[in-house]
């Protein structure tokens, strides 16, 4: 279904199939992936043959998170703190972002995550605002924004693991195993790799006998909880926050991605950002 | 002490009982014994002696939710929608659904639900809000009210097992155990049937050791500032337009609602076959991707 | 004066607040302020004897502590922990009149205004420590009770000891304590808030409820939490600041503040109160039989013997 070069999308007996195809990227999420992921969503919801959407990823990971290499990835990142932007331009791409996950959050219909492998920073943040998560146990979930110097610009974290648990993972960057993210309600399970697409299968099969105008309401009935806690503020107050991010001092021993990566290479760069703390890391 | 038809309230020393009376009936909830339990609680406040009160149900399980036969039952089920109900009617009807379990939350005394067996749709929402659920290891919980094309009405769920837990439960109306959910964090611990009321009576006990700096006084006064807490989340905004978006889906005009599309129709195959078949028809369908676990008490097959 | 986070620092009505909590040309008594590295600095509660109960000097010595740290340009993080058998015993409940660590005693009979001023100073200082601009670690051993519990809660990164003990046995569920925070889950979880009257949790608890960072054995403490604070010490300074900065903005959304600033009536409260007479009475106890009686009848009265073993154990 549609033209699309890095997501597969399918429909088959009520239920959408996506599937984030950039395998030799490990799934990185660049600017046309969050095109095609923003189109596909909204023929998803206008379309009433789909009941349930299951977003999963090619290859070996869910998705590795934002695409750092710099090429095709204006929308995805922000801009670097050396940029010219103006203060206007990088809010509007920030508040972008967050209205993305918000709305992706309110999706009126089911959203499951099929997750395996990496599933990291902006794909954890996809992974997270579908109603249900399902793990194979070699699922890494986590975060390594804050070592680069991005806001986690996630708030429903702390409203799903509590603020303890958001805090260690947003400040260490040390991602949770599946059985760990399934312990604290990070994820709803984790299974055993060769049950996954089984367990997910189940799951999609039930939910697409119920009929969309109750599962509509009652996944509403459900989003007003977060809602009431002012997670609509909380988004908003979360771009803001991305731009102060943005604009904040740098000393000069911080850590630049954007240099590290102009000098030895994306895959070293990663290794640079990583290193200091490869003693929390696993 | 008192014995009205549907509740029973007894009371020893410090701690009262109100036991669901309907045991024929898998203790379903119907006005009579919504009023009744109502009518408990009032006269519990009337009683400065009384500390703890413990919410159990005779017979074979707890509750199975609401009685869906019909007679009886209007303040518990939204109207059937061939009799073209106003709106107004089924908003108020909510309304007072949120008064009724939003008082019993904040109930100024420590509530304790004993759960054996089922403990099903507003059964399960009375089991929440009590401060403690204590449950047998087979006792099964769940509100199938997405089954039945109706919204859950409460969003208290979210706070007690998350939103990730009350998104798969009440998405898919499945039912688990007690001990899954003590797992998730549902219920406060899960024991087998023989220890059930030793392990609710330690726990009421121990609410009444009270060596502590302020007493009973400050239990019920913290009481209340906490209940302050959950409004500050968002507890009664959230509720209220749960409550709303509950109204919506059971207004089903005919014509433009699902029924008439394809969906599942309750009241219709109630009154062609009967409420055993209706409920029958409503779950069966799932059983094969979301199995239903049985509880030991009680006959495995009937289930009102 | 002081400088940086802590807004009421600077108004004229607090300037007898600001020079309880200068650092500057001040010798520390009942803490210990050290520079481990250049990023990280290291704030000790110093009173074993007293189990490091809180009373004004040393809370005042441990905001002076914060603010030092918090002026040091290159300081990232700040470590708390405890001298002796424990990281704290929470406000110093036999602390002498006209100090306000303690709760008032109802004996005083404040008026209203005088109350609320009161619990403001006393209360709001650890509303202020949650706004500290750089990452705060508890390494928390032993009993971690009432103020010193807020303490470890107000804290990004808690490591505790495993048999470490948050709460106490007979004592109601603090309204601000390890749970983070109440009305929010999973506090409000069956499994946490259903045990509300014995809320003494270990470390190992804690740390399954994911109210602690983690729990390790206690041989093994101080090296967890000088892992964490290497790690931490990494992140550019600015990037801790926005990020606390946005962290807390969400909780505020969320109604943490009012949640916070709602449980000074809590503690209100207790000038009313009026004991049953089958239960425990604090002052009287304390009169009659001294502190360590009063927590030793406490204790007792809160444990249910249950065919020998006892209910609620660990």
């Amino acid at each position: 279904m549609g033209n699309y070069k890095s997501i597969i999308y399918e429909i088959k007996d009520n239920i959408g199939w996506v599937t984030l195809n950039r395998p030799e990227k490990l799934n990185a999420i660049n600017d046309e992936m969050l095109r095609e992921l923003d189109d596909m969503f909204v023929l998803a919801e206008q379309d009433l043959d789909v009941k349930v959407l299951v977003i999963k990823g090619a290859g070996r990971a869910f998705s590795s998170g934002q695409d750092l290499s710099g090429v095709g990835t204006d929308e995805v990142l922000p801009p670097s703190p050396h940029s010219k932007l103006s203060s206007k331009a990088v809010l509007e791409a920030a508040r972008r972002r967050s209205r993305r996950w918000e709305y992706i959050f309110n999706v009126c219909k089911p959203t499951i995550a099929q997750v395996h492998g990496h599933c990291l920073g902006a794909g954890m943040y996809l992974a997270l605002s579908c109603d249900l998560t399902i793990a194979s146990e070699d699922a890494l979930f986590g975060d390594p924004s804050l070592r680069m110097g991005i806001l986690p610009d996630f708030p429903l974290l702390s409203w799903l693991v509590g603020v303890k648990r958001a805090s260690a993972m947003l400040l260490s960057g040390k991602p949770l195993t599946a059985k760990e993210a399934e312990r604290c309600g990070l994820i709803n399970k984790a299974v055993r790799n060769d049950q996954l697409d089984a367990e997910v299968s189940r799951l999609v099969k039930g939910l697409s006998l119920l009929h969309s105008d109750a599962l509509a309401v009652a996944k509403d009935s459900l989003n007003v909880a977060m809602e009431a806690r002012g997670v609509g503020a909380a988004w908003r107050y979360t771009s803001d926050m991305e731009l102060l991010m943005q604009r904040r001092t740098i000393q000069s021993d911080d850590f630049d991605f954007e240099e590290m990566r102009d000098k030895l290479g994306l895959k070293d760069a990663i290794q640079a950002r990583d290193n200091p703390f490869k003693d929390l890391d696993r | 002490m008192s014995r009205s038809q549907n509740v029973e309230l007894t009371k020893e020393g410090r701690i009262a009982t109100i036991a669901l009376n309907r045991p024929d009936k898998l203790n379903a909830i119907n006005d009579a014994l919504l009023e009744e339990l109502m009518q408990a609680f009032r006269r519990i406040e009337t009683m400065p002696e009384i500390q703890v009160v413990v919410v159990k149900g005779k017979g074979r399980c707890f509750s199975v939710g609401q009685d869906l036969s019909g007679v009886n039952t209007s303040e518990v089920m939204p109207p059937d929608p061939r009799t073209k109900p106003y709106e107004s009617e089924i908003f108020e009807m909510a309304r007072r659904r949120f008064h009724r379990l939003r008082s019993i939350l904040d109930f100024p005394r420590f509530t304790i639900a004993q759960v054996h067996g089922y403990c099903l749709g507003i059964g399960c929402e009375l089991a929440i809000c009590c401060q403690s659920i204590i449950a047998a290891e087979d006792a099964v919980f769940g509100d199938p009210s997405i089954r039945m094309g109706l919204a859950p009405a409460n969003p208290l769920w979210t706070w007690r097992v998350g939103l990730k837990k009350a998104k798969e439960l009440l998405l898919t109306g499945q039912y688990i155990d007690g001990r899954e959910a003590e797992r998730i964090g549902l219920v406060m611990t899960a024991v087998s049937l023989k220890e059930l009321e030793n392990k609710v009576q330690l726990e009421a006990l121990s609410k009444l050791q009270l060596g502590t700096i302020g007493g009973f006084d400050m239990q019920v006064t913290w009481g209340q500032f906490h209940q302050a807490a959950f409004e500050t989340t968002g507890l009664s905004a959230a509720w209220r337009l749960s409550s709303c978006l509950h109204s919506l889906s059971a207004i089903q005009r005919p014509g433009r609602s699902f029924i008439d599309r394809g969906g599942f129709n309750f009241y219709k195959i109630r009154e062609e076959k009967g409420l055993k078949a209706a409920l029958k028809e409503r779950d069966e369908p799932f059983e094969p991707y979301f199995p239903t676990p049985r509880p030991k008490t009680g006959h495995s097959k009937r289930r009102s | 004066m002081p400088t940086g986070f802590g807004w009421w620092f600077k108004t004229q009505y607090q300037k007898s607040q600001w020079e309880a909590m200068e650092y500057r040309g001040r010798e520390y008594q009942q803490i210990i302020y050290e520079k481990l590295s250049e990023r990280i600095v290291r704030i000790t509660f110093n009173r074993p004897e007293r189990r490091n109960a809180l009373n004004d000097q040393m809370y005042n010595e441990f905001q002076a502590g914060l603010h030092q740290a918090n002026d040091d340009p290159q300081v990232r993080v700040v470590i708390i922990r405890g001298a002796g058998p424990c990281f704290g015993s929470g406000h110093e409940l036999s602390s002498p009149k006209g100090e306000e660590s303690p709760p008032v005693h109802p004996g005083l009979n404040p008026t209203l205004v005088d109350y609320y001023g009161f619990e403001r100073r006393r209360c709001g200082k650890q509303d202020d420590a949650q706004q500290y601009p750089k990452i705060l670690i508890s390494q928390v051993h032993g009993y971690c009770l009432g103020a010193s519990e807020e303490i470890a809660a107000i804290s990004d990164i808690v490591i505790a000891s495993e048999d470490a003990t948050f709460g106490v046995r007979g004592f109601t569920r603090l309204p601000f304590g390890i749970s983070n925070w109440p009305g929010f889950w999973p506090a409000e979880s069956n499994k946490y808030w259903g045990g509300q009257l014995s809320p003494e949790v270990r470390g190992r608890q804690a740390e399954e409820m994911g109210t602690i960072t983690k729990a390790v054995k206690k041989e093994e403490l101080e090296a967890e939490v000088l892992k964490w604070a290497n790690a931490l010490a990494q992140l550019p300074i600015e990037v801790i600041a926005i990020y606390k900065e946005w962290l807390y903005g969400t909780m505020d959304i969320l109604g943490m503040g009012t949640s916070y600033r709602k449980h000074y009536g809590e503690h209100h409260t207790l000038q009313y109160v009026r004991f049953r007479p089958e239960e425990v009475n604090l002052y009287k106890e304390k009169k009659d039989s001294s502190l360590k009686g009063f927590i030793k009848k406490r204790h007792e009265s809160a444990t249910i013997q249950d065919k020998g073993k006892t209910h609620r154990e660990e």
